[in-house]
């Protein structure tokens, strides 16, 4: 079953970067990607058109966006009764330390540096399918 | 104003103190007088000395002369109570006579004789009436007297020259007083010899507690009656060869200086003894050596008092000095302190007894101090405030550079991704030419992330935390080499070492980038040297810790050196890797420690790097907030 992947982004090419990654690779990824945080929030909590939308199981997350930054959807998400056990891997140029260690704070499981080579945009995004998707277990959203 | 003072200060150890100072003066002021008046006073004090010894020895031969003169007078008059009372009796029956006689002798104890004569000058009645060998005394006859023929002729008491007496061998005078009849006709006489041993006895006890003092007595010839001497008493020697013993003429009291009969020097008061036509001497004399020793006495009394004097003197002037310099010693005290900035101590307000001048110079000092805490407070205030808004400043441009980064970072992200793509979906499609400039998109794309993270990294230095640490820095340069083996190897570079190199507290992460940027740095900058050889060393100098980097690749141009250690300063004619932002991370990391770096090199002559540190961690004089 193709596992669905929530990919928080407000840069086009970056966006576009990472869903040509998983195209190249025949990655088995289901990604939809919502250009700022807003948005990210709405699918989430199945607003509007979004009524029926899946759970994802992974939510990458940029964290310098418009509308809402990363870490105040991290934090929304970390405190959902239901949506907390998304695992969510924050995925963003900046490697400042207080941003790290916010992420961490507000529950993200994951801290990933965009890199700049492609090579290894393509290894992480790899890894990133490897543990969180294909190793790491999950509980059924739709009840037990 | 600047001037380095340290020096200075020292040589203010070797001085005197203001205690000093004032101690001597005031030590001289009390001494002096002292001084002047005991050189003044000693020879008066010894003139008063002697002039007491001559007083004293006035009086006591002139008491004695006077109780020569009551003994004898009293005597003189109990015989002539006797006369006086036979002859109120009117009669010369022995029986009678002897009962007066002896009342009379018993009443008056200093009679070794007495009797009553007739006119024939024989003895009728006499006490005591027997003499040593039994016989009776009465019935002697005395008309061969001198004091018999004396009365005789004057018809009036009379008092006989010293005679030794014949059995007692002591000397005595006799004293005759006529005993008149009714007709006025001398019918007899009444005698007692006065015995003069008591003379002797005065004499002992007035010069008895008096010491050296001595007193001899003696007659008209210059015999002696009273003498210190017993052998000379004894033998009643005639002493009027001696000046000392002379006869004194009138009743004056005489001073006057002579050997006494042992040939020791004397000072003596002598006076004459005329009552009763006696015409005796009394001569009061001491030891010349004794008067010199009351002299020295009262000259080392004089010394003693001045002494004495002086101490307190000097115990006061003590006192005074300590008055006079602790508050100007405090003063000083809290001057230095204030010269180092420290204000805790505030000159007090001045006491009121405290001298106008000293008091002037408190008050201002006072008013100094409390005025340079008030500017130093503002000024550190402003500093505070400075410091706070240049953090402020800081933070500001930290989060510009970081937005920055990031918003650069993104581009370069896509430009590389959407490349490599490019690349990929081409592939074999490309001529020579467009794989060259997609090649060359990436490498540029590459480069532009380097420089963003150097850019990031050289913002950040001073920022994160490096533990300092004592380092041995051998061990610092052979870790560096070892992450420069590839560069060593490419390069064919001969790294020596200097060692050992001192040690040195830093942060180890700190340490190692300089020394691994210095060092990449002379590597990668040989040139076409044949044999690059770089050469690291190192020495203390003073409070600082120096290191030097030196290789013989190119050389840098004068004109070029100020530039060197800016940030992506590079040199455009040689073609070399990097950012050109090593020497700047250098730079800021010894800057940021209160060192210096600097360079020696021209061009095609190698360049040498140095950097200096300071010892101590307290004298990097960091400002943290600037830092930050």
């Amino acid at each position: 079953m193709t596992k669905i992947v929530l990919l928080v982004e407000d840069n086009d090419d970056h966006a576009e970067l990472v869903n040509q990654v998983l195209e190249d690779e025949n990655i088995d990824m289901q990604v939809h990607w919502a250009r700022d945080g807003q948005a990210a929030l709405d699918y989430l909590y199945r607003k509007g058109k979004h009524a029926d939308a899946p759970r994802p199981s992974l939510i990458l997350l940029d964290i310098n966006m418009p509308k809402k930054t990363g870490l105040e959807v991290l934090k929304e998400v970390k405190s959902d009764a239901v949506l907390r056990v998304i695992p969510v891997v924050m995925l963003t140029t900046s490697d400042r330390e207080v941003e790290m260690q916010n992420s961490y704070l507000f529950g993200a499981n994951s801290f990933i540096t965009k890199p700049v080579r492609f090579n290894d945009y393509i290894e992480k995004i790899r890894s990133l399918e490897r543990y969180w998707l294909l190793t790491n277990r999950f509980p059924n959203f739709n009840g037990p | 104003m600047n001037e380095d003072n340290s020096h200075l200060k020292q040589g203010l150890n070797f001085r005197f103190g203001l205690r000093v100072y004032l101690f001597c003066c005031l030590g001289l002021v009390a001494a002096l007088p002292v001084l002047v008046l005991g050189i003044i006073q000693v020879p008066r004090w010894e003139a008063a000395q002697l002039e007491e010894v001559d007083r004293e020895g006035r009086f006591v031969s002139e008491t004695l002369v006077h109780n020569i003169g009551q003994l004898v007078g009293g005597h003189v008059r109990a015989v002539e109570t006797l006369a006086g009372q036979v002859q109120e009796r009117g009669t010369f029956d022995p029986v009678e006579l002897q009962g007066m006689v002896t009342s009379q002798r018993v009443r008056y104890g200093g009679f070794s004789f007495m009797y009553v004569a007739g006119s024939d000058a024989v003895s009728i009645a006499s006490e005591p009436p027997f003499d040593a060998e039994g016989k009776p005394t009465a019935g002697t006859n005395y008309t061969s007297r001198d004091y018999y023929k004396e009365l005789v002729r004057t018809q009036k008491t009379a008092i006989s020259r010293v005679q030794i007496g014949k059995r007692s061998g002591v000397p005595n005078v006799q004293i005759v007083a006529p005993i008149w009849s009714e007709e006025n006709e001398m019918i007899g006489f009444a005698e007692g010899s006065l015995d003069l041993k008591s003379i002797q006895g005065m004499a002992d006890r007035i010069t008895e507690g008096l010491s050296g003092l001595r007193a001899a007595v003696l007659d008209h010839e210059g015999r002696v009656i009273a003498h210190p001497e017993a052998s000379v008493r004894e033998a009643v020697k005639n002493l009027s060869e001696l000046t000392l013993f002379k006869k004194i003429e009138g009743v004056e009291t005489v001073i006057h200086t002579g050997v006494d009969d042992q040939g020791v020097a004397m000072r003596a008061s002598a006076a004459g003894v005329q009552a009763y036509g006696l015409d005796w001497t009394v001569v009061v004399y001491r030891p010349e050596s004794a008067v010199q020793t009351q002299a020295a006495d009262a000259r080392q009394k004089v010394i003693l008092v001045a002494g004495l004097a002086l101490l307190a003197g000097l115990g006061l002037a003590t006192l005074l000095t300590g008055w006079m310099a602790r508050p100007i010693r405090s003063l000083a005290d809290i001057a230095t302190d204030v010269g180092r900035g420290d204000f805790s101590r505030l000159p007090a307000l001045p006491h009121k007894l405290m001298p106008r001048e000293m008091a002037a110079l408190q008050f201002e000092l006072r008013a100094m101090v409390l005025e340079l805490k008030n500017y130093t407070d503002k000024l550190a205030q402003r500093i505070q405030e400075r410091t706070e808004q240049l953090a402020e400043a800081n933070r500001e441009l930290e989060s510009f550079v970081y937005s920055v980064s990031h918003d650069l970072k993104a581009p370069v992200i896509s430009l590389f991704g959407m490349a490599t793509l490019l690349k990929k979906k081409l592939g074999d499609q490309v001529d020579e030419k467009a794989a060259h400039y997609l090649q060359r998109l990436l490498s540029n794309a590459a480069f532009m992330e380097q420089l963003i993270t150097d850019l990031l990294n050289f913002s950040r230095l001073g920022k994160q935390e490096d533990k300092i640490e004592k380092l041995n820095v051998d061990h610092v340069v052979h870790e560096v080499l070892d992450q420069c083996t590839a560069l060593i190897r490419d390069r064919k570079v001969k790294v020596e070492v200097k060692g050992p190199l001192p040690d040195v507290a830093f942060g180890h992460t700190s340490l190692c980038k300089v020394f691994l940027n210095f060092m990449t740095n002379a590597m990668k900058f040989m040139g076409d040297q044949a044999h690059p050889t770089v050469t690291v060393g190192g020495r203390e100098d003073g409070p600082f810790v120096e290191f030097y980097i030196r290789d013989n690749g190119i050389g840098i141009d004068p004109k070029h050196h100020d530039k060197v250690f800016g940030v992506f300063q590079r040199l455009k004619e040689v073609n070399v890797e990097g950012t050109g932002i090593g020497l700047a991370v250098v730079k800021k990391i010894i800057d940021l420690s209160g060192g210096k770096v600097w360079l020696v090199s021209a061009k095609g002559e190698g360049t040498t790097f140095y950097f200096r540190i300071p010892k101590k961690v307290e004298d990097r004089k960091l400002d943290t907030a600037l830092a930050a």
